[in-house]
């Protein structure tokens, strides 16, 4: 016979949850049923599930189809704003499925700098000629060409830059009243003993 | 600056000569002696200052250029000694943090430094980096940096200063002053804009050796190759400009 004490160390009576059978998962396989869940709730399903192997199985199938599902939704959202790309420039974009993993194993190599688990495989992106940026390069600047310091292929837009900016924002252009001064400049002599910081 | 009611040109010039002077006392970058001037007239054109207040916003300028320019900025208490106690560090961050804000943050503004390093590139008289610069580098350094404390030079835009400069320096040196890559690169034509800045100039090198001195004086060690005492292009010479 079960005391009031007892019951009250058991906690609140959890809600019962009914094993779903293989249709009811099946039925629920549309992504957007399962996908909207919350992963809180998927969870509590699979812990009521751990004792059924095969329930657990099932529902494991399902949430994997669903992913997927979600995933080829996502495709189809992208390709929407692709094809206006290729219109735009005139030639295709590669497709998402072109993207590699990284490396054979698909692991991070933090050594090689790899962001995540997954590296953008870009061999297949035509290669930036260098030809255009040699014509623009000044016989001025001929001679800085190599040193990557000397910025040699923004420096024309640099300069340009400047240009713009110094007609824009003028130091001081208005002219000033001149009158002698009434009292002389209190000028600060150097003194002989200051030293020199650096030196 | 015509809205500043106690400080005038000569005042400027006063406080200009002070700062090459600091400059050159500090052994600081060229970059950082002009973005300080530029800061002290962007300054006076936004905000009222009184003439006991000058010295303090010049050394505060020259405290927030080295901050913005130098590998090792100078602390507020170097400030506090160069002005022989004047001003407190309380009072140079105050200023510190009224120009800023007065500035709205935009520290930078294209200065003639930069076009010059550009102008002698062009003309091919730079030397390459950590060697001697050329005689002729260090005059136009020379004339640009003289124009620094007149006031009147600011009615020409930095690139027109430091076309203006590398065409006399050349002139003066006895070159070709203008060569079709100068024209492409400054976009100046000889003819054009350079006659009314190149007479400034010249106005200006022909009488550095009096009244402030402290640009000449800087030019005159062997470090800048004594180009100070290099005699301006005579009148008559200027006079035969094609322009």
């Amino acid at each position: 016979m079960n005391s009031p004490s007892a019951e009250a160390q058991r906690g609140p009576p959890r809600a019962e949850v009914n094993p779903p059978s293989r249709q009811r998962l099946e039925h629920a396989a549309s992504p957007d049923s399962l996908a909207s869940l919350p992963s809180d709730l998927l969870t509590l399903v699979a812990d009521e599930l751990i004792d059924d192997t095969q329930c657990l199985a099932n529902f494991a199938a399902v949430c994997t189809r669903t992913l997927a599902a979600v995933r080829v939704a996502q495709r189809a959202t992208l390709s929407t704003p692709q094809a206006q790309v290729v219109r735009l420039i005139g030639r295709p974009m590669p497709s998402v499925s072109r993207v590699q993993p990284c490396g054979a194993e698909g692991k991070l190599d933090v050594a090689r700098g790899q962001v995540g688990n997954k590296r953008l495989n870009l061999g297949f992106l035509p290669r930036a000629s260098k030809t255009p940026v040699d014509k623009a390069v000044d016989t001025v600047d001929k001679a800085d060409a190599s040193d990557p310091q000397c910025i040699v292929p923004y420096l024309q837009d640099i300069y340009r830059h400047y240009r713009e900016a110094e007609v824009r924002r003028p130091a001081c252009r208005s002219t000033m009243h001149v009158h002698t001064l009434a009292h002389a400049p209190t000028r600060l002599p150097r003194s002989a003993s200051t030293p020199r910081r650096r030196t | 600056m015509s809205k500043q009611a106690e400080i005038d040109a000569e005042m400027r010039e006063v406080l200009v000569d002070w700062l090459v002077e600091i400059h050159d006392w500090f052994e600081l970058m060229p970059e950082t002696l002009y973005l300080a001037v530029s800061l002290v007239d962007r300054f006076l054109e936004k905000e009222q200052t009184t003439r006991n207040k000058l010295q303090l916003v010049g050394a505060t300028a020259l405290f927030m250029a080295a901050k913005y320019e130098e590998m090792r900025p100078l602390p507020a208490s170097d400030f506090v000694y160069i002005s022989r106690c004047t001003y407190t560090r309380e009072a140079i961050l105050r200023m510190e943090y009224l120009m800023l804000a007065s500035l709205n943050f935009q520290l930078t503004a294209p200065n003639a430094f930069v076009f010059v390093t550009r102008f002698a590139k062009v003309a091919g008289i730079a030397t390459a980096p950590r060697s001697p610069r050329s005689t002729t580098e260090l005059l136009a350094n020379y004339l640009v940096e003289l124009t620094l404390q007149d006031y009147k030079m600011l009615k020409y835009l930095p690139s027109t200063i430091c076309a203006s400069a590398v065409y006399l320096a050349l002139k003066t040196r006895g070159k070709t002053p203008w060569t079709p890559d100068l024209e492409k690169h400054s976009t100046y034509k000889e003819a054009d804009l350079l006659q009314a800045c190149v007479r400034d100039i010249h106005e200006l090198h022909g009488k550095a050796s009096t009244g402030l001195q402290a640009v000449h004086r800087k030019y005159s060690h062997e470090k800048y190759a004594n180009v100070s005492s290099i005699a301006p292009a005579d009148d008559f010479f200027l006079s035969l400009l094609v322009f």
